[in-house]
């Protein structure tokens, strides 16, 4: 158990560290599209984006407009 | 933890008490220690500061969330009611906190603080403290809590809907007004930065083919692994330095890089120019990406680093001559109201509410997370400002004057008139020591902030046991991450600003506010380009040392649309039928009014040549009248008199659309209470929350 410790403590960091990047995003967004829908009998418009396009829509969120920095 | 088990609860009100002993032990010691020989260690800066954000976090944000605004987590927020997943998705709140966070975190604070060190440490230090308890971290909170129960109106739509159409049209203009002076002195901060050193320059250049190929990194080859781009973003800004240090000792390099400051006037006007065209995955998102880790992790480290140097304070707790006489060689003024307008950031900073009313109320999952994102947000952009008043405080003065000023070094180890009569110990031997540490030919006269700051950081890292002694390597890593964060600033306010103009153009002409269609996209970033840099030739050529009149505009500025916000969240609070807890907000708003005008009024019509605009041309103007100015400086000084006549008409735009705003928020909130108005409120209606009967935690595991 003691020396699953700092695995668990890694990986607890490396979940974080990846959170805070914004790379869980994806996956998160995958299993939750999975969870709606079936791939499958995605409907015109609603069909899972690839990684490429969700990424380009969080750029759009964060700098398509309004303000998004301060002094 | 609820209020209820803290009050029964004896651990906690013993481990809160002990806190608040420490934070009381530590303003104490910053503030009461005097006398001859008697020394301040800079970790009593740090342990007031940190007890007083966890106490005012713990309590006051605590009870400003509860009976101040009955944050209420079983009301849908605008991601969980609309969640489109496009603008409105419900965000894990340490995620949101790290994108509010890098929103909010500007350069402002690393180089106000720095200016305001001239009062000595104590004013600025108790400012960005209390201010922040009271003023900036309620107006982050109140202003997302307002946007957030409206579907994340912006707050020019909140101030027509809530005060009138009249006060959120002024918003509206103002706003781009504030956007302007702001980019013109951060940029008018890097070229003080830049001018003159090669090292610093190649530094900085070389940061562009880095974020170019971190963003073709996240974009093209790896789409959205940010943090695999940003550790290699990070690694080559450190190999950038080395570069810089190799070009600067180069003998044809060297040279070539050592640039005036009118050359990276126009390098940098392109630059907004370029970034607010291209595509933000080109080269915004990556800075952006790059620059917030970095801050966050330069900040983290200075403040490791002072607990484990733990310097002592160099600086005076008050220099008298300055403070009451307003005799200061490096801000001019008394110590009220300019201590509270040249700090903005750290304390408060009206550009905050923008972001706080702009993407944040959008992504924001239960309402209760509003306290840690705005309040303790804020709270965290405070601590960058405390860090920074430590790396100033702890330089020697004579180091300090001797940089932000352009006097002689005589006059200032004299004690001159232009001192203020306060003398401070400094050799010619001793600065060319420093700057020969350091890799620059001098620092004598490096005006603007960024460089102290640098020194100062450079001093406490290199000599910690975490620097391996390394001074000049530091002080340049400080003046990169200082620019590249003003970079961010500039590339991203440009384009914001482009937006805004494109904004208001649409409603005079529809296919300008298209916000993709090229011509407008030219036509309106030039506009904005235009704007803020001629504020920046103006203060690049202002022979008096031009930040000192640009910081002063940008401080009241921005200070006056905080007052802005506070007044529009006071009359939502009255509306609410919250009008005793009114003065929440109408405190904060009470004071920034007061010392915002104050200083507007004195930065225009003070009779001292140094302090007041029109004194300063009025005087330029009667000796170029007398014959008294050389044919060779005769364009210069009817530069003088345009350029402060131009900052006494803007000083007088702020004050008069300020004040407006604050007129009407006053009459509306008479009628209201008077009952001669009914109270309309343009709240959302409530939507229950799924997410709370459910018990989940949107967007990932805790």
């Amino acid at each position: 158990m003691r020396r699953n410790e700092p695995v668990a403590g890694v990986k607890w960091l490396l979940h974080w560290t990846r959170e805070f990047f914004g790379e869980n995003d994806y996956p998160r967004y995958v299993a939750e599209w999975q969870a709606r829908h079936s791939i499958r009998s995605a409907e015109p418009g609603h069909r899972l984006l690839t990684a490429r396009e969700f990424f380009n829509e969080r750029l759009r969120i964060r700098y398509g407009g309004g303000v998004n920095r301060c002094c | 933890m609820t209020t209820t088990s803290v009050r029964h609860n004896p651990v906690s009100w013993v481990i809160w008490i002990l806190v608040a002993g420490a934070g009381a032990l530590g303003f104490a010691t910053i503030a009461g220690v005097r006398g001859e020989g008697a020394q301040v260690n800079a970790v009593w800066m740090i342990v007031a500061g940190l007890c007083t954000y966890a106490v005012a976090y713990r309590f006051y944000s605590r009870w400003i969330a509860t009976r101040v605004f009955g944050l209420d987590d079983s009301r849908a927020t605008p991601a969980e009611a609309i969640d489109n997943r496009r603008d409105f998705v419900p965000t894990n709140r340490w995620v949101l906190l790290g994108h509010h966070f890098a929103a909010i975190a500007g350069a402002g604070p690393l180089v106000g603080p720095v200016l305001a060190a001239q009062f000595g440490y104590l004013p600025g230090t108790l400012w960005i403290i209390v201010g922040v308890v009271f003023a900036g971290a309620v107006q982050d909170f109140v202003v997302l809590f307002c946007s957030a129960r409206r579907n994340g109106k912006s707050l020019g739509q909140m101030a027509k809907d809530e005060i009138s159409p009249f006060a959120g049209w002024i918003a509206l203009f103002s706003v781009l007004l504030i956007m302007a002076l702001i980019l013109a002195v951060l940029a008018l901060v890097v070229v003080s930065a830049l001018a003159e050193s090669p090292w610093g320059i190649t530094t900085i250049l070389l940061t562009l083919p880095i974020a170019i190929i971190m963003g073709v990194w996240m974009k093209v080859w790896r789409p959205g692994k940010v943090l695999e781009a940003s550790i290699f973003g990070c690694a080559m800004l450190i190999v950038a330095v080395f570069v810089g240090q190799w070009v600067a000792t180069h003998p044809t390099l060297g040279p070539a890089m050592t640039l005036q400051a009118n050359t990276l006037v126009f390098m940098m006007m392109i630059y907004g120019f370029v970034a607010s065209v291209l595509p933000v995955w080109v080269l915004l998102c990556p800075r952006d990406y790059l620059s917030t880790f970095m801050k966050i992790g330069v900040i983290s480290l200075l403040a490791v680093a002072t607990v484990m140097l733990a310097p002592y304070i160099k600086m005076p707790a008050v220099n008298a001559a300055y403070a009451w006489k307003g005799l200061g060689p490096v801000v001019p003024g008394t110590l009220f109201p300019f201590v509270f307008i040249t700090i903005a950031c750290g304390a408060v900073s009206g550009f905050h509410s923008l972001v706080s009313s702009g993407t944040t109320p959008k992504m924001v999952s239960r309402e209760s997370e509003m306290r840690l994102i705005g309040y303790g947000g804020m709270l965290m952009e405070s601590f960058v400002a405390l860090m920074a008043m430590v790396a100033a405080a702890t330089l020697d003065p004579g180091v300090y004057f001797a940089m932000n000023t352009k006097l002689p070094l005589d006059q200032i180890a004299a004690g001159a008139a232009s001192m203020g009569n306060l003398a401070f110990a400094v050799t010619p031997d001793q600065m060319k020591t420093l700057a020969a540490a350091v890799g620059e030919k001098t620092l004598i006269g490096r005006v603007g902030g960024a460089p102290t700051l640098a020194v100062g950081m450079a001093q406490i890292l290199a000599n910690s046991p975490l620097g391996g002694g390394l001074m000049a390597i530091w002080y340049h890593f400080a003046i990169m991450f200082e620019a590249l964060f003003i970079l961010t600033t500039i590339d991203t306010g440009t384009r914001v600003g482009r937006f805004m103009v494109q904004d208001l153009g649409g409603h005079f002409w529809k296919p300008l506010g298209r916000t993709s269609w090229y011509p407008s996209v030219l036509a309106t970033s030039a506009l904005i380009v235009a704007m803020w840099g001629y504020l920046l030739y103006m203060g690049t050529n202002d022979p008096n040392g031009g930040v000192k009149a640009l910081w002063a505009l940008f401080g009241i500025a921005n200070q006056m649309l905080a007052a802005v916000a506070l007044a529009t969240a006071t009359t939502i609070l009255i509306k609410m039928g919250k009008a005793r807890y009114a003065w929440v907000t109408a405190m904060p708003m009470a004071w920034l009014v007061i010392t915002t005008f104050s200083a507007a009024v004195q930065r225009i019509f003070h009779p001292d040549p140094r302090i007041g605009f029109l004194a300063l041309a009025n005087a330029t103007q009667t000796k170029i009248a007398s014959g008294a100015v050389k044919p060779d400086d005769l364009a210069r000084m009817q530069t003088v008199v345009f350029n402060n006549r131009f900052d006494a008409a803007i000083g007088l735009l702020l004050v008069f659309v300020v004040a407006l705003i604050v007129i009407e928020s006053v009459r509306q909130w008479y009628l209201l209470l008077s009952g001669r108005k009914q109270a309309h409120l343009a709240e959302e209606p409530r939507v229950p929350s799924r997410l709370a009967t459910a018990g989940a935690i949107a967007g990932g595991s805790e």
